[in-house]
């Protein structure tokens, strides 16, 4: 569909998520036991988060949790029960995700229906609408600014001005919202797109050239480059950069329980790991700079080459929330050619 | 006068025009943040610092570089870690270089203010808890101590949010692991972060048979916690590290603690202390408590 633009009154939000909170799971930034910013279930408007910071854990687990249930079984006497994983009771709507973690689902999904359709996750997905507003400043560490993603994926995106929010309405489930709430949005009729461009020269989230998709060609001959070892060295193996990432989707399938019930789960598991597909076989990256050049390559060149845009939408988490800030923008500038300098200055020169 | 900065970049130079090491491991200063670097003799060695964000236990990157000669700059949390791994017979003391440093107390990442901060400017309330304990800002067994030593302030005493936690009923301190628990996401950063917990396999990886189950909850992630701490026992050096890394910021290192001040009150034991403490474990004194076996 054709976008449509809205307006929505600063003063409407909190009757918008009020309401919604009657039709939908209602999913928004909020800030758990620690203090930590999460996206999580607001006891009320009040416990909204309206920050352009990212949470830790990004918006994914909505589409793909952590672990989740495939088949659960029981067997009593002769009688076996086998029940497939749920779908989802409710609608969910992603208020105020961030652009970053929106855009992320509609580069996941290309995984997710390729070959083989995966209902626990495209049934989740389906029930899900992400409402995102965009971040009003760059937030630390991200680089969305570096990558050419755009508003795919997202149904409707609110652009803070003065006073109320611009909304951009982009998909069927984004105006499935507008509709059911008609009364709280007004139709926007000044030039909407000349304001989102003026928001975002302020925001500076304005792309800039070089794009690091242009890093691929030369990433392509730097899989044996010789500064991977002393650079990629101090990476300690955890998942902590592939956890927070909003498109990092790599599971792992086990099975608990016994002979006579028990259940077969899909956790989250990461390349970076020690035991990656050791179920299988074993990790067969001996080294742990191979494993991290497999997350960076991965996202930077075999994800864009079979199916289009990188695996990456410049959060930065996996540089915040690094225990070394191992910084992926720095390395694929330097190992794909568009910076001379490697970061922190460490190379091997031979 | 040359700044900490240059005097180390110095100091790095001349291991390695000297020929002394292979590998210089310190911190980098760049994209805005200070981090652990492996560097070599060709690198630009620029970039070399050691400031109150350097915050990483540099002896956890040793491993990976077992064969060959390694400069590595040791603040107090490094020396106890060295003296623990040199009892376990895990280091090769003869190809380390030990650079002293004077240690200016690491901010907590968690305490920083916003915005730009004069770090250097920071007071105790910023420190990270164990800077507040450190017994001794200047590293000992230096064999090259690089800057002017500095004065350590009297060691903190006692054990903040432990005795929060202590404080707390059985009830409510059950229902405080369970919601620190039900945050962590299982990604071990605090067990890949600990310079001690070196297993090659960890008995979480272990498949064949698996004693955790991959899942997350609140059950699995005690689990997989309460035995880590038992296999540091008497051997964690309390850098705080793992519970700087965690993302959840679930402060990990309260359950170390409990052991470390039970080996201190009963034993009298600090692990790492000195280069001669021996492993508590093999240790025996006939007058040693016994009061808590069953």
């Amino acid at each position: 569909m054709a976008a449509e633009y809205y307006r929505l009154s600063k003063d409407k939000v909190a009757e918008l998520f009020e309401r919604a909170r009657a039709d939908y799971d209602v999913v928004a930034k909020t800030r758990d036991a620690n203090g930590n910013l999460v996206y999580g279930r607001p006891v009320s408007f009040d416990d909204v988060a309206f920050v352009d910071e990212q949470p830790p854990m990004s918006a994914k687990a909505f589409a793909l949790p952590q672990t989740e249930t495939l088949v659960r079984y029981e067997q009593e006497g002769d009688k076996i029960r086998a029940d497939g994983s749920e779908a989802p009771a409710r609608d969910v709507l992603l208020f105020g995700v961030n652009m970053c973690d929106a855009a992320a689902f509609d580069i996941v999904d290309r995984v997710f229906k390729w070959d083989y359709l995966d209902d626990p996750y495209l049934g989740r997905r389906a029930r899900a609408t992400q409402f995102a507003l965009a971040c009003a400043a760059v937030q630390r560490d991200c680089f969305c600014d570096r990558i050419s993603y755009g508003e795919d994926g997202v149904d409707a995106v609110a652009y803070e001005l003065e006073g109320a929010y611009l909304v951009k309405v982009r998909t069927e489930k984004g105006r499935a919202l507008v509709e059911r709430y008609e009364n709280l949005f007004a139709v926007e009729d000044g030039d909407a797109e000349r304001s989102i461009k003026t928001f975002k020269e302020k925001a500076g989230t304005v792309k800039k050239e070089p794009m690091l998709e242009s890093a691929k060609p030369a990433l392509e001959k730097a899989f044996e480059h010789a500064d991977w070892e002393i650079l990629a060295s101090t990476c300690i193996g955890c998942g902590i950069c592939t956890y927070v990432c909003p498109t990092c989707h790599c599971f792992d399938i086990q099975d608990e329980g016994g002979s006579s019930r028990g259940r077969r789960l899909r956790t989250w598991d990461h390349c970076t790991g020690r035991t990656f597909t050791a179920t299988a076989a074993e990790q067969p990256r001996d080294r742990q700079y191979k494993r991290y050049r497999q997350r960076l390559l991965h996202k930077f060149w075999y994800y864009p080459e079979r199916f289009g845009p990188l695996l990456c939408t410049g959060c930065g988490r996996c540089i915040t929330y690094c225990p070394v800030k191992i910084n992926i923008k720095e390395l694929v500038e330097y190992f794909g050619g568009l910076k001379d300098t490697p970061p922190g200055g460490a190379r091997h020169g031979k | 006068m040359a700044t900490i900065k240059e005097e180390l970049q110095a100091a790095a130079k001349k291991l390695f025009d000297d020929d002394r090491v292979d590998y210089f491991v310190g911190y980098a200063e760049d994209y805005g943040h200070t981090f652990p670097a492996i560097l070599a003799k060709d690198s630009d060695l620029s970039r070399l610092t050691f400031d109150r964000k350097s915050y990483n236990n540099l002896a956890n990157f040793l491993p990976e570089l077992r064969g060959f000669r390694v400069g590595l700059i040791c603040k107090q949390c490094e020396v106890r870690t060295l003296n623990v791994l040199a009892a376990e017979g895990q280091i090769e003391r003869d190809k380390l270089v030990v650079v002293g440093v004077p240690c200016p107390a690491m901010v907590d990442p968690r305490k920083l203010p916003q915005g730009e901060a004069d770090l250097a400017a920071l007071d105790e309330s910023y420190w990270q808890e164990k800077c507040r304990r450190c017994p001794e800002r200047n590293t000992p067994f230096a064999d090259v101590f690089v800057g002017e030593r500095v004065s350590t302030p009297t060691p903190a005493e006692g054990w903040p949010l432990l005795e929060e936690v202590e404080a707390m009923s059985a009830e409510e301190r059950l229902a405080w692991w369970r919601e620190q628990m039900s945050l962590c996401i299982r990604c071990y950063a605090c067990r890949l972060a600990c310079p001690l917990c070196y297993c090659h396999q960890c008995f979480v990886e272990d498949n064949k048979p698996q004693w955790l189950d991959k899942s997350v909850g609140p059950e699995n992630n005690l689990h997989y916690h309460i035995i880590r701490a038992i296999h540091l026992a008497g051997r964690c050096i309390e850098c705080q590290e793992c519970s700087r890394v965690c993302p959840a910021g679930i402060p990990v290192d309260v359950l170390n603690n409990v052991l470390s001040r039970d080996f201190g009150e009963r034993f009298g034991y600090v692990a790492g202390e000195t280069a001669e403490t021996e492993p508590a474990l093999i240790q025996y004194e006939r007058d040693d408590k016994e009061d808590f076996i069953l």
